[in-house]
């Protein structure tokens, strides 16, 4: 079953949060409850990256968004272990950093993530939506094509 | 001996043979022909072929085939029968039961019993050629032939059928309307010389059925069959006027007997029974015994000779002499035409032989025929014997055949004439009979050469065909070439001559009018003994007079008298007979009787004799002629005396008188009946000229008929062709009203313009520009006034034509743009005759075509004013664009740019380029966002680098954006973006960072080491106040007092500071802050202020904010304590709450002080600024502005509302998403404590 599809028809997409930072956690929850456009979201927040994985088995989801420096495994092993979970690689979870390097961009790049935020850079609804909604049509044009790994 | 025409054998004499028996064992030809739609018809045949064992049959298929298809004939026909089907090669000598078919692209024919093949005769007709190889079939093997035409377009074989038939062959056609095509079997049947048409599948038993009729001709000489064959003549007679009694009986019997099998009937009485039931079977056997096959040129050495005889006649003649020819049994006409031919090369063309007065009759009994003969059409086949210089100079193409000149053919006359009854034509300069004469009996050959001795003028030629001969009339004629059969007339005596006698046209009883077998000179062998003894001094004379036969002694009764030679009685008479003669001759033919003259007196030098004359009336059984025998006998008579001497005169005076009257009267007489006899002659002569007059004017007449019926049918063509002519103009009509419409139905002006440049016509759309009057039709169009203005309009419109190529321009004016196009205007051969003109009003297009132009100079400008570059990369051809600014970024001139994104790559320092190559492919793939910070280098590259510190100032920090753009199926068809100079700014960054690092580091050693001197300082103060209280007076104690005020003062301002200071420096780290506890801290803080002025500090709900803990507590801290200490005289009272807006937190920390003024509001937030003395209210001036800092920094605001005396509430606002600065690299600041 693509996992990249909305199943949910009112309009509801369900996102996936994995930070180890409460606060961050409770900022971007936030932000999403006061988005303004036709979509309204549900969160579902995971502190690692354990958690987080288990959560994406389970649920449908249809953005994950992962912070990078976390304990255990990090941000780019949880986006391999989502995407092995998915069976291919386009998995929309967008990797987020506190600490914009090129290497951690490009490094993400490579490990799949449809796309790189930085924390600081994050400071409306419209712009998280914005990159929610890249990332989920993306996904779902190369869904067509999907090849299984 | 066989009577074949064609075969060289002389004419024999008496007596008729007949053929002789076919032998079966020889082989037995069916030849096919056929064309489109014949495969279909030649498996139907083949299906159902004769029984083998029948006759020998071989079978030979030709069929039209196209040279260039492979024919897989042989094994779609070898499915179809027992019998061996091949292909046929060339000399090959067919065997019985075998079916042969003709390869393609050559023609066949068939020579001493083989099948040739030869290279096509015509290059453009269907090959093989059936007509040829039919003749050449007919020619080979005469009569052993059957003759097939099967389905086919065209006309070939018709020739070819007619053949066959006069060879003596049987002929079949395909019923038409079995056959898919049916062309060729309608062409054959209208020849007439068809003798069956049956569908395909019934053909085989048709040929059964000829085949078993007898053709054994032994039995036709029979008596009876005799009989049979008389009255069979007489019904051909009645029926079609043409008397056969005299052709030779071999023809004859042959021709009877084809047609017995041709109606499959075995017996004669049968044939004739079957006749008599169905006379149109006599119309056939007419045909086919009239029937003859005439060539161009046949005997070419023959013609060699004639033509040499022709030479001499033209010589003889001069201009304007007339020529005159006849060809009797012309036929077809391909004789007449080649004697034509042979004069018009001998005179040196036809223009020449026009100067003399020349005259072709070429006569037939055969109507048909000579409808043929007259048409002048023939195949190439037919026309093989003639060169093709003679071809192409006497014939022209049409309808696929040659037809020959009008030129030739107005110089013959064809009519339809009896040569045994109807009258000669006469004077005549060349008589060519060739090949008719083998058809008569020795009789008629006779009478018929007679008649051509008299109609042939004096030296006139005769021509006869290679296997006549003159018979018994060659005293008639001089040989003059034995080969080629040219002979010329003979000047003979009438003695020898006996003119043509016509038959007479009345018919007796058939019985009686038997053949004769036996010339009338079987009388001649009368035996002379018997009528010496009967009737010594005898002469036999015809009913002419003329004498056949002396016997006796004549001499004392026969006189020659001066003048032309002549056998005839009446003029060798003695003188003193001729006159009884006559009438007694007369006579005794009229009553056939015999009859005697009174005795006559001969005056014979002084004997008198007398003479008895007796005429006899001679009749045979055998011969028609009545002949008299003329009996002198002397009368010797002793009593006579001479008369003339006993008679006295004197005494007989009446007698004397009577005699003189007598012998005048006989004198008289004589020359009266002499005169008479002239007259008659030239009576004669003139009736046989008018006679032949009559002849010419008939054969004019029916020219002239015939010319009447070419004009009639002309006038039916016209009739057709003016109706088409209605119906083109109908089209024409139609086609105009669809011109006018569609030009109407323009609306641009669309005009055209002939080659003077004159309006030929127009659209009421182009009276929009011109001004053209409709009754001005052919104005130039430079008089025509146009509303805009059109340059130089009549030479482009002249350029146009010359050039043939199209012209167009853009007029503008103000109001209006147009787009004029000139096309030239050509006829259907591809010539200019004119022009066309159409004006687009364009207006639109050109505006949008400004602002387009407009917007790309912006654009232009935009991108050489930016201080960004730009560039445009098109994946699929790796074309890549960079801005001249990029390129100056990069210090790149023009000339060393590639355009292509290597350009770029090539540029990255190596420690980025991975990550950078990887993001942007990460980009290309799913849309990750472009947006790198890296290192490229400048200049050119040919400094190779090696890591060194050197190296490092050949590169530039860059920070480069970009976004792609995908096609079909997700393929990246473009990406545009720009490239921006980083290192300067980080270069600023860096600088100020370091300066204010500097600055904080400056401040904070400042502070630091200011800090413990004031310290110090006030500590030490301190303890001097407590040790040396008692010592110092009032004065100085206050001196102390203010000392230790200020240090303290200094250590508060220092403090202060400090803080500021770090406020400036120190990362601001966003976390969730919350503010209660924060609230909790600061009264702890600040408990000794509240303690001392006894006042009371609340809060409501305060929230947790993302913020920095440190300057939250900062801001409460001072503002919480501003409002401690600045109060009035009451206790203060100072609330602290916080309210929720859409985007930010407001905060309110309200209390019970002095409040201010409103100008000062603004004021109090700047640095040092103090509204009060530090007497009443010790502060150092900073910690508004410190506030102040602190909340700008977040991105809120804070103010104050306040009155004198009221209280203040200090408000400031937080964002709930607080704006950082981005760092972007990970040096980290010092942390300063």
């Amino acid at each position: 079953m693509s996992q990249t599809e909305s199943m949910n028809v009112l309009n509801q997409r369900t996102i996936l949060l994995i930070d180890d930072n409460p606060d961050d956690l409770s900022f971007y929850t936030d932000l999403l409850k006061r988005t303004s456009g036709e979509y309204s979201y549900s969160i579902i927040t995971a502190s690692n990256s354990e958690q987080g994985v288990q959560a994406f088995q389970s649920n449908d989801i249809d953005c994950t968004f992962v912070d990078f420096n976390m304990p255990g495994l990090d941000g780019l092993a949880t986006v391999n272990a989502l995407q092995k979970i998915a069976g291919h690689e386009n998995v929309p979870v967008v990797l987020i950093t506190g600490e914009p390097t090129q290497r951690i961009q490009a490094n993400a790049a490579r490990a799949g993530a449809m796309d790189f935020i930085v924390k600081e850079a994050i400071t409306s609804s419209e712009q998280l939506e914005r990159v929610i909604n890249k990332v989920i049509a993306w996904a779902t044009e190369l869904s067509t094509t999907t090849r299984t790994l | 001996m066989s009577d074949h025409p064609g075969e060289k054998t002389e004419t024999a004499p008496a007596v008729d043979q007949l053929e002789p028996t076919d032998s079966d064992e020889r082989l037995f030809w069916v030849g096919i022909g056929a064309s489109a739609g014949g495969l279909e018809a030649l498996r139907e045949f083949v299906g159902k072929l004769p029984k083998t064992g029948l006759m020998n049959l071989t079978y030979v298929v030709a069929q039209h085939l196209s040279p260039t298809h492979q024919s897989m004939l042989v094994q779609l026909l070898g499915r179809e029968t027992d019998i061996q089907v091949c292909e046929l090669s060339n000399n090959l000598k067919p065997e019985a039961n075998m079916l042969y078919i003709t390869p393609p692209n050559s023609d066949v024919y068939v020579e001493s019993g083989r099948l040739q093949l030869r290279k096509p005769l015509s290059e453009f007709k269907p090959k093989p050629s059936v007509d040829y190889f039919f003749a050449t079939l007919a020619e080979d093997q005469t009569d052993r032939v059957i003759g097939i035409i099967l389905s086919g377009t065209g006309s070939d074989g018709a020739h070819g059928v007619r053949a066959i038939r006069a060879a003596g062959g049987i002929t079949i056609a395909q019923e038409p309307s079995t056959a898919k095509y049916d062309g060729m079997p309608s062409s054959a049947i209208e020849t007439g010389c068809v003798d069956a048409v049956l569908a395909p599948d019934k053909m085989g038993r048709g040929i059964e059925k000829v085949l078993s009729s007898p053709r054994s001709l032994k039995l036709l000489q029979e008596e009876h069959q005799r009989t049979d064959i008389q009255e069979l003549m007489f019904l051909v007679k009645q029926r079609c006027g043409v008397d056969f009694k005299d052709y030779k009986t071999g023809t004859l019997h042959r021709r009877i007997s084809r047609r017995m099998a041709a109606c499959a009937t075995h017996e004669l009485n049968e044939y004739v029974d079957y006749v008599r039931a169905n006379p149109k079977e006599l119309d056939a056997l007419y045909g086919d015994i009239l029937i003859s096959v005439t060539n161009f040129f046949r005997d070419t050495e023959a013609f060699d000779s004639l033509k040499r005889e022709v030479e001499k006649i033209l010589a003889a003649k001069g201009p304007e002499d007339t020529i005159r020819v006849w060809i009797p049994g012309c036929a077809s006409g391909e004789e007449a035409y080649s004697i034509v031919i042979l004069f018009a090369e001998a005179a040196g063309g036809l223009a020449k032989l026009s100067d003399y007065n020349f005259q072709m009759f070429a006569t037939d009994l055969d109507a048909d025929t000579l409808t043929m003969a007259r048409k002048g059409q023939y195949s190439d086949a037919t026309l093989q014997k003639l060169s093709p210089e003679l071809r192409d100079k006497y014939f022209h193409h049409r309808e696929g055949n040659r037809e020959i000149l009008k030129g030739v053919r107005d110089l013959v006359l064809f009519s339809r004439h009896n040569v045994l009854e109807d009258p000669p034509f006469m004077r005549l300069d060349l008589v060519s009979c060739r090949n008719l004469l083998i058809y008569f009996n020795n009789n008629l050959q006779h009478n018929v050469l007679s008649l051509f001795h008299y109609a042939l003028g004096e030296k006139g030629i005769l021509f006869l065909g290679q296997s006549e001969s003159l018979g018994h009339s060659s005293n008639l004629f001089i040989t003059a070439d034995s080969k080629a059969k040219i002979f010329r007339r003979k000047l003979i005596s009438s003695a020898e001559h006996q003119p043509f006698r016509r038959t007479s046209a009345a018919s007796s009883s058939p019985i009686a009018r038997l053949p004769s077998t036996r010339a009338a000179g079987g009388i001649h062998e009368l035996p002379d003994a018997i009528v010496q003894a009967l009737a010594p001094n005898s002469l036999l004379v015809d009913e002419n007079l003329d004498v056949l036969r002396i016997y006796g002694d004549m001499h004392a009764y026969t006189q020659l008298s001066p003048g032309s030679a002549s056998m005839n009685l009446v003029s060798i008479a003695r003188k003193e007979f001729r006159q009884e003669l006559r009438a007694l001759a007369y006579k005794t033919l009229r009553e056939q009787s015999t009859h005697n003259s009174l005795r006559k007196n001969l005056k014979d030098d002084a004997q008198h004799q007398r003479v008895d004359i007796t005429i006899r009336p001679l009749r045979t059984k055998t011969s028609e002629q009545s002949l008299l025998l003329i009996s002198f006998e002397p009368h010797k008579s002793e009593e006579l005396r001479p008369i003339v001497s006993d008679v006295d005169t004197a005494e007989h005076p009446l007698i004397a008188e009577f005699e003189q009257e007598l012998n005048s009267t006989r004198e008289h007489l004589q020359t009266v009946v002499e005169e008479l006899e002239t007259s008659n002659e030239e009576l004669q002569s003139t009736n046989e000229e008018l006679q032949s007059s009559n002849e010419e004017l008939q054969s004019s007449n029916e020219e002239l008929e015939t010319a009447n019926e070419e004009l009639q049918s002309t006038n039916e063509e016209l009739l057709t062709v003016n109706e088409e002519l209605q119906i083109k103009t109908l089209e024409l009509t139609e086609a105009n009203t669809k011109l006018v419409n569609v030009k109407e139905s323009f609306d641009f002006p669309l005009l055209m313009v002939d080659a003077k440049q004159r309006i030929k016509l127009y659209n009421k759309a182009a009276k929009k520009i011109f001004a053209i009057d409709a009754h001005d039709s052919a104005e130039p169009i430079s008089a025509v006034t146009s509303a805009i203005e059109i340059p130089d309009l009549v030479n482009r419109i002249k350029k146009v034509g010359m050039s043939g190529k199209a012209l167009q321009r853009q007029l503008d004016t103000d109001e209006v743009c147009y787009n004029e196009t000139i096309h030239p205007y050509r006829d259907e051969h591809g010539q200019v005759l004119g022009a066309l003109l159409t004006y687009v009003d364009n207006t639109k297009t050109r505006q949008i075509e400004a602002e387009l132009a407009t917007s790309e100079e912006r654009y232009q400008l935009a991108v050489d004013g930016s201080s960004v570059g730009l560039w445009d990369w098109k994946i699929a051809g790796d074309e890549l664009y960079c801005s001249p600014k990029l390129l100056e970024i990069l210090h790149v001139k023009q000339q060393h740019f590639k355009p292509s994104f290597e350009f770029l790559k090539e540029r990255l320092h190596p420690d980025c380029r991975d990550d950078v190559l990887a993001v942007l492919s990460a980009h290309l793939e799913k849309g990750f966002d472009f947006n790198v910070e890296c290192q490229m280098r400048q200049g050119d590259l040919s400094r190779t680098t090696n890591g060194s510190e050197e190296d490092k100032e050949l590169y530039i920090w860059v920070h480069i954006r970009g976004q792609a753009t995908w096609g079909a199926d997700r393929q990246p068809e473009r990406m545009s973006g720009s490239l921006d100079n980083y290192t300067e700014k980080r270069e600023i960054i860096d600088e100020l960072r370091d300066s204010n690092q500097a600055l904080a580091r400056f401040a904070y050693v400042c502070s630091h080491d200011l800090k413990e001197p004031a310290r110090l300082a006030n500590n030490f103060g301190m303890l001097l106040q407590e040790t040396a209280a008692a010592k110092l007076d009032d004065d100085e104690a206050t001196y102390l007092e203010h000392i230790v005020g200020n240090t303290e003062r200094m250590q508060e301002m220092i403090r202060d500071m400090l803080t500021y200071a770090q406020i400036e420096n120190k990362n601001s780290v966003l976390e969730i802050v919350d503010c209660e506890i924060e609230y909790d801290r600061v009264l702890e803080h600040l408990q000794l202020a509240v303690e001392e002025n006894n006042a009371t500090v609340s809060r409501s709900k305060l929230p947790k904010i993302r913020s920095d803990r440190m300057q939250i507590f900062q801001v409460l801290l001072n503002l919480i304590g501003n409002g401690i200490k600045f109060h009035r005289d009451e206790r203060p009272v100072v609330h602290v709450s916080a309210v929720e807006l859409n985007d930010d937190w407001q905060f309110a920390v309200s209390d019970n002080g002095i409040g201010m003024h409103d100008n000062h509001v603004q004021k109090i937030f700047g640095e040092f600024q103090r509204l009060n003395s530090s007497e009443e209210f010790p502060g150092t001036g900073i910690g508004l502005s410190i506030c102040h800092k602190i909340v700008q920094r977040q991105g809120g605001r804070i103010w104050v509302e306040s009155a004198p005396n009221e209280g203040s509430t200090f408000y400031f606002t937080i964002p709930k998403n607080p704006v950082g600065r981005r760092m972007s690299d990970p040096i980290a600041v010092a942390e300063p404590g």
